[in-house]
């Protein structure tokens, strides 16, 4: 597969996490918070402060998608081994690290305000593992193409 | 650590060759001979140092000078 075939497809992937993701954020979510409120009136209370963190999860995402975006821009210029793309990959695990972090906290708060539920509090570790796993691997990727462009620097300046 | 200096200016001149000449008998692109020329380079592969001397009937003494003085620059610095 060509560079610019790469970039191409890693730009219809990232479309289609920003549309699923807007759907699921801004579609789903609300309707099965409304849901469970319609159902159990009483959590009527908490519906709101989960929507907002929800979609407060939401910024640092989209973040990410905009920095993948810039890094299949360079693959789309054949130039993927750059110093640039090491920094947009620490950017998108430290974007990863932070969402899951504000995830856990957010559940833990709501915890202790009896705006949650136990059996959630657990389904949330799962979410924030996932994406601690996004930060781990972003990161041995930005390792991985800091040394890329080191080697390809070094090509590039040989006569 | 000091610098390796490559003297294609004075084996030009001696030689009384433009810098273009040399780029087409030597097959590298003016580019190139620039970063030799500018001190850029990080490697000069053997076969490439040995078509420098053919085209400049030089030896590679006459191209190569060691500056232990020269500021140890990265290149993009």
């Amino acid at each position: 597969m060509t560079q610019k075939k790469l970039a191409a497809w890693l730009r219809f992937v990232i479309i289609g996490f920003a549309v699923v993701g807007a759907g699921a954020y801004f579609w789903a979510i609300p309707q099965f918070g409304l849901s469970i409120v319609g159902r159990y009136p009483e959590f009527a209370y908490a519906f709101r402060p989960w929507v907002a963190l929800i979609w407060a999860t939401a910024i640092p995402c989209y973040a990410a998608l905009v920095v993948a975006w810039k890094v299949a821009d360079s693959l789309a210029a054949e130039r993927p081994f750059v110093p640039e793309n090491a920094t947009r990959f620490r950017a998108i695990a430290r974007l990863a690290y932070f969402d899951s972090a504000l995830f856990l906290v957010g559940n833990i708060v709501y915890t202790f305000l009896n705006m949650n539920h136990p059996g959630i509090l657990l389904m949330a570790l799962g979410v924030v593992f996932v994406g601690a796993a996004i930060g781990v691997v972003c990161q041995g990727l930005a390792g991985l193409v800091d040394n890329a462009a080191d080697l390809q620097q070094q090509s590039d300046l040989t006569i | 650590m000091g610098q390796i200096i490559f003297n294609i200016d004075v084996m030009l001149a001696k030689r009384k060759m433009k810098v273009m000449e040399l780029s087409d008998r030597v097959g590298i692109t003016m580019a190139n001979i620039s970063i030799l020329k500018n001190g850029k380079a990080k490697a000069v592969k053997v076969s490439t140092l040995a078509k420098l001397c053919e085209a400049l009937d030089c030896q590679p003494g006459d191209l190569l000078e060691y500056d232990p003085d020269a500021p140890d620059e990265e290149p993009g610095e």
